[in-house]
Formats: C-alpha cells, sequence, structure tokens
C-alpha cells in the first residue's frame, strides 16, 4: 500500500513544487518507486520535472471530472527510474470548480489513489484551501509543511494547522501525538539573524514537529528549476542536494519508525 | 527606538492558536517534571562544589568528595607508573564527624591537582 505525503501550504511561495520534485527525485534514487502527483492548476511539478502539461491527452482534471477514474489512467514516467508524475493542466482549476456538486467530493483522490502500485505517493498541492486541498489533506497519511521564514508564514501555519484539524477529523491531543505533519523551513538564510530569532521563538512548541534540516536558500535550486531538472541532476554538489537528501533521510526515518523497519542511512553519493 | 523591542506585544495567529497552547502547557509540564525528578534523583547533585559557597555540613562532603577523587587519581597513576605512585602518599582521611581544616582541605586539592598533571603527562606519553 502507498504512503501518501501532501506538502501543503495555502500560502504561495513557499517551495512546495520545489519540495515535492526534489523530495520525489531523492525518493526515487534511493530505489523507491515514487508518483508525484501534480495538483496544482499552474503545473508547475510537471514541467519542473521536464514535462510539457499540454501534451498529455488524459490528466489529473479528468481523474477529477471523470467518475470512478483510476490515476493509473494518467501516470506517466519521468526521465528520473522509479519517478512518475500525474501530471496537471490549467484546466484541472475548471475541473475543481465542477466537483463542488458532487456526492463525497473530498474524496475523489483517495479513490483514485486506491490500489496504486508504488511506494510513495507525492501530492504538490496549490497554494488555496478549496476543493483540491481538501482532497490532498482527505487522502493523505502524512503532511509536509513547507514554510519561510516569515511572519505572514506564521499567520498562514495556523489557518493551515486548524484547516489539517478539521478535515482529518482530529483533536488537538492526536493531531500533536500522531506523526501527522513535519514543518519544513524553506529559503533559509542564516544572514537575516533578526527575523530568524523571531520566528524560531514563535516555533518553538513545534520543534519537534519540524525537521531538523532546513532548506537554505540556495541559487541552485532556482537554476535547477530553469533546467527542469531536479537538484540531483542538476547540482548534486550545491547547498540545495545535501538539504533535500537530509530533509527525505528524516522523512524515511518517521516512516520506518512508523512501519517498525529497521533503520537505514545511505550516503547521497552512493543514491546518485 | 531598537528594531527588536518594537516585536515585543506582537502576536501572531499561531501563537493563539489552541495547539500552540497545548504544546507549551505540555513543554512547561516536561520542564517542570525533568527539574522535580532531577532534584529528587540524589542529594549529591545538590552539593555545592565551590569552597566559597559552602555551608558547615556541605564542606565535609566537599572534601571526601575530593578525597574520593584522589583516591582513584592515586590508583589510576599505580597502574600507570608504579615507582611514582610509591613516592606519594596520602594524607589521613579527613574525620567525618568534623568539619575539616582549612589546610587539610588545601592539602587534598593540592595533591589531588598533582595527581591530575602527573595523569596527564602520563597518558600524553
Amino acid at each position: 500500500m502507498a504512503f501518501i505525503i501532501a506538502v501543503l501550504n495555502q500560502k504561495g511561495g513557499t517551495g512546495k513544487t520545489t519540495t515535492s520534485i526534489n523530495f520525489g527525485a531523492a525518493l526515487a534514487f534511493q530505489g523507491h518507486r515514487t508518483l508525484m502527483v501534480d495538483l496544482d492548476p499552474q503545473g508547475h511539478t510537471t514541467i519542473g520535472i521536464g514535462l510539457e502539461p499540454d501534451s498529455f491527452r488524459e490528466t489529473m482534471s479528468e481523474v477529477f471530472t471523470v467518475p470512478k477514474k483510476s490515476i493509473d489512467d494518467v501516470v506517466v514516467p519521468t526521465y528520473i527510474p522509479k519517478l512518475f508524475v500525474a501530471p496537471a493542466t490549467i484546466h484541472l482549476a475548471t475541473a475543481a470548480e465542477q466537483v463542488y456538486s458532487r456526492v463525497f467530493r473530498e474524496a475523489i483522490l483517495a479513490h483514485a489513489l486506491k490500489g496504486v502500485d508504488f511506494e510513495f505517493v507525492i501530492i504538490d498541492c496549490p497554494p488555496s484551501l478549496g476543493v483540491l486541498t481538501t482532497n490532498s489533506l482527505f487522502a493523505c497519511d502524512f503532511i509536509i509543511i513547507p514554510c519561510q521564514i516569515s511572519r505572514y508564514s506564521l499567520d498562514g501555519l495556523a489557518d493551515l494547522l486548524t484547516t489539517i484539524e478539521t478535515v482529518k477529523n482530529l483533536g488537538l491531543e492526536e493531531l500533536f501525538q500522531g506523526d501527522h505533519f513535519r514543518i519544513l523551513l524553506t529559503m533559509f538564510d542564516k544572514r537575516n539573524r533578526v527575523t530568524n530569532e523571531y520566528i524560531m521563538e514563535q516555533l518553538k512548541p513545534y520543534r519537534d514537529k519540524t525537521f531538523a534540516t532546513p532548506i537554505m536558500k540556495n541559487e541552485a535550486l532556482n537554476q535547477a528549476q530553469i533546467a527542469q531538472k531536479s537538484i540531483f541532476d542538476y547540482d548534486p554538489k550545491s547547498s540545495g542536494a545535501q538539504d533535500y537528501f537530509q530533509m527525505t533521510a528524516e522523512f524515511l526515518e518517521i516512516w520506518r519508525k512508523r512501519n517498525s523497519l529497521p533503520e537505514k542511512r545511505p550516503s547521497l553519493q552512493s543514491c546518485l | 527606538m531598537a528594531k527588536k523591542k518594537q516585536f515585543a506585544g506582537k502576536k501572531t495567529k499561531l501563537a493563539e492558536l489552541p495547539l500552540t497552547r497545548v504544546l507549551e502547557q505540555k513543554a512547561e509540564d516536561e520542564a517542570a517534571w525533568i527539574e522535580h525528578q532531577t532534584s529528587a534523583a540524589t542529594g549529591a547533585r545538590q552539593l555545592i562544589l565551590s569552597l566559597e559557597r559552602t555551608t558547615k555540613d556541605s564542606a565535609r562532603r566537599l572534601a571526601t568528595t575530593y578525597y574520593q577523587v584522589l583516591q582513584e587519581l592515586m590508583t589510576l597513576q599505580a597502574d600507570l607508573d608504579p615507582q611514582a605512585a610509591s613516592l606519594t602518599s596520602l594524607p589521613e582521611p579527613l574525620p567525618p564527624p568534623a568539619l575539616p581544616l582549612p589546610r587539610n582541605l588545601e592539602q587534598v586539592l593540592r595533591l589531588a591537582r598533582e595527581g591530575l598533571q602527573d595523569l596527564h603527562r602520563l597518558l600524553s606519553q
């Protein structure tokens, strides 16, 4: 059974797509058969991995509009072995509007993902708290919340945690005690000392729910977007590659613990 | 006004979230529990290891502790260099019921320091 991870934050520009692509690539490079579901009508995960969204006959729009459509029908391979994508186009925005009238509209994605042959499914969510995001929350086993070091990000995080609590039907204690989410600090710049201190103080109660590895601000990550490649292919020696590899290792530890599997710590070099 | 001072009283939505309050309370409870466990675990942890700050009772425990440290050092020294160890002798143990004389404490401390220096020299050879 696939382990489903939603990469989610209703605030835009927090690094959701960059995280989805590089986290997905890191899992695939470590031998895990991984599917990235592009749930953002902007289709940036699809573009970011080197594919042209308009070149596909069927995409995530069909999964949401055609009843009982399996995600397997729209999955395509990427240039990275073991990494696949369910692409999205701008039509997904219209499809999302259409599903508002359907019964069990929050469960469409969960049904479409039933029985897929992948170890991990990563859902790149749109920057909103609409029906697409609710679908991913409903379907997922774990949530990664990319969060920038800024005051507005913290406000967004508060709204998001409230939504998670409601959609997952969890009490406060359950939300904390169960391993449901991790905050991932992105675009971290050590030089912004005063802001960093303030934000870290605010996040103090959440330190056990935050990845120990922050993703440092790194120009290579921007360049990899232009090259439409994962950071491990574009510049495996960059800090971005190291950070995403470390963050993936942390995630795998959580996953192994949850599944009572033995610890394993491969090096970045051995995976590439 | 200093830039940082202007942050005072500025609360984020996150700080006011019920989950944040639950987590803060949990952290406070854990910290209080750890502090309680630490202080209750052993009386030795309460020993003030500074001669200037000692009370009548703790001075005796302090001296006894230093004496024990010294004994351990002598044993180690004997293992590493039996000849040198035979040249050094320990003063008589301090009588437990009485407050140690300052000169006895000084002697024990001096020997402890010399013992540590010898040990460092022997280990680095």
